[in-house]
């Protein structure tokens, strides 16, 4: 049987590396686009993304993928952001001023005020706890615990986004988010050892 | 509060794990990429690598090694050692790490953390700082692997590394590092009173006293190297008192 092909969107951010090391993990095969062409014409995509969500916007539409990824979600195509990379299919985020996203998801990133002795940025494993009303079943067992690192959070506009949540002492934050088609991991599933290659495949197995 | 990170220290010099003594006289331990897949299988949080003579010569060998092991190995990995320009540390991004680690040249070059924060995300950049006692409760940030005193007060350098853009500082006692004679608290708890980043600290763990201490004051991470590559205590053994 032929291999399923994953588009990484490389448009200058991060360890995409690693991350295509654990899809090929997962037994698919990488494929890396920076072009409208290419996104088109993909049958899965993740977007990866580390720093600074007005950054990584201005990184997307300097390359001109804009308009491609919203065009591919559109007719469906699963995707998967990641990180900033889910961060940035809010509507809107209040890091350094305001900045719009992809709005895929409705929602806005905030700085996360946690209180002590938790830091910001928060860099940790943590539990997911699923949101119970939410039919998505990823598998995860009880002590699947995978790593964060991040200073914003992704505050949904409808709960059931929201599909996963961890919490920072008395704070509730979106570790998951998933509307039809669109997928967002807060955290690193490339990072986050065995639970997280298997997060990783869940989504990487989507028809 | 989530729990302390467990990280194991990596030395590299040339292509092997090596284990100093207060920075200094190397013993070579083995193969890196051996040992890490093994600390990876014992569920280490993270894996900090180092390359010990990077800085001293301009080279580093440590990015064939991330490379090769992120086909096996899955959790952050942050590299150090000889970065001196946004160009070696996107090079590093590329072979596989996650954050860098960076001590001289965030002290040399006036303007480093804040360019490297801002290209990279703070979240990403590691402010390596190697302390030596010199009277009580003062330490002075060493550089060139602890060869060489730059005349900042650890304190005074560390908030100053965090308004520029630091997202992480890795906290290592150079009076204790390599003697297993316990982490120096004192020292964690003159920086962290002062900065808001979290704090992996480093040099000296010996003992169960050691973890019991570090959860109680809220330490962030752990570097743990000689005590984990002499197999003194497991992964699995340490992460079971937490």
């Amino acid at each position: 049987m032929k291999k399923k092909i994953i588009s990484i969107i490389d448009y200058g951010v991060g360890n995409i590396l690693s991350l295509s090391r654990a899809v090929e993990f997962n037994g698919y095969k990488v494929r890396f686009v920076n072009n409208p062409e290419d996104i088109l014409c993909s049958n899965t995509i993740i977007l990866p993304g580390v720093g600074a969500f007005k950054r990584g916007m201005e990184k997307i539409k300097e390359k001109n993928l804009y308009e491609a990824i919203i065009e591919t979600s559109n007719k469906g195509t699963p995707i998967l952001g990641i990180c900033l990379g889910m961060q940035m299919l809010a509507g809107e985020s209040q890091e350094f001023g305001k900045s719009k996203g992809f709005n895929l998801i409705d929602g806005k990133i905030k700085l996360m005020r946690l209180n002590k002795p938790n830091k910001t940025p928060f860099i940790g494993w943590k539990k997911i706890l699923v949101n119970k009303t939410t039919n998505v079943d990823f598998s995860i067992n009880k002590n699947d615990s995978f790593y964060f690192i991040h200073s914003y959070h992704f505050e949904c506009e409808r709960k059931k986004d929201m599909t996963g949540f961890v919490t920072y002492g008395d704070k509730k934050i979106t570790a998951i988010v998933c509307k039809d088609n669109i997928y967002g991991y807060q955290f690193h599933p490339e990072k986050s050892g065995k639970s997280g290659l298997k997060i990783l495949k869940y989504f990487l197995d989507l028809k | 509060m989530s729990k302390i990170r467990i990280i194991p220290r990596m030395d590299i010099k040339n292509s092997n794990l090596v284990k100093t003594i207060k920075l200094d006289g190397l013993r070579v331990i083995g193969d890196p990429n051996k040992i890490a897949i093994n600390y990876y299988n014992n569920l280490a949080d993270e894996l900090l690598f180092l390359d010990t003579v990077a800085s001293l010569y301009g080279r580093n060998n440590v990015s064939q090694i991330i490379s090769e092991l992120s086909k096996n190995v899955f959790i952050p990995i942050t590299v150090g050692g000889g970065i001196r320009s946004l160009n070696d540390a996107l090079s590093m991004f590329k072979s596989g790490a996650d954050k860098i680690a960076v001590n001289t040249a965030a002290i040399k070059k006036k303007n480093f953390l804040n360019n490297l924060s801002k290209e990279f995300g703070s979240q990403s950049i590691v402010t390596s700082i190697d302390a030596k006692k010199i009277e009580n409760k003062k330490w002075r940030a060493f550089i060139n692997n602890g060869r060489e005193d730059s005349g900042l007060d650890v304190i005074e350098w560390s908030k100053r590394a965090a308004d520029k853009g630091a997202g992480e500082i890795l906290l290592t006692s150079i009076d204790n590092e390599g003697t297993y004679k316990g982490l120096d608290f004192d020292l964690f708890n003159s920086v962290s009173a002062q900065v808001k980043i979290p704090i992996i600290l480093g040099g000296g763990f010996g003992s169960l006293e050691d973890l019991a201490k570090a959860k109680k004051m809220n330490v962030d991470a752990l570097s743990i190297s000689g005590a984990l590559h002499y197999k003194k205590f497991s992964i699995k053994n340490i992460k079971k008192k937490l």
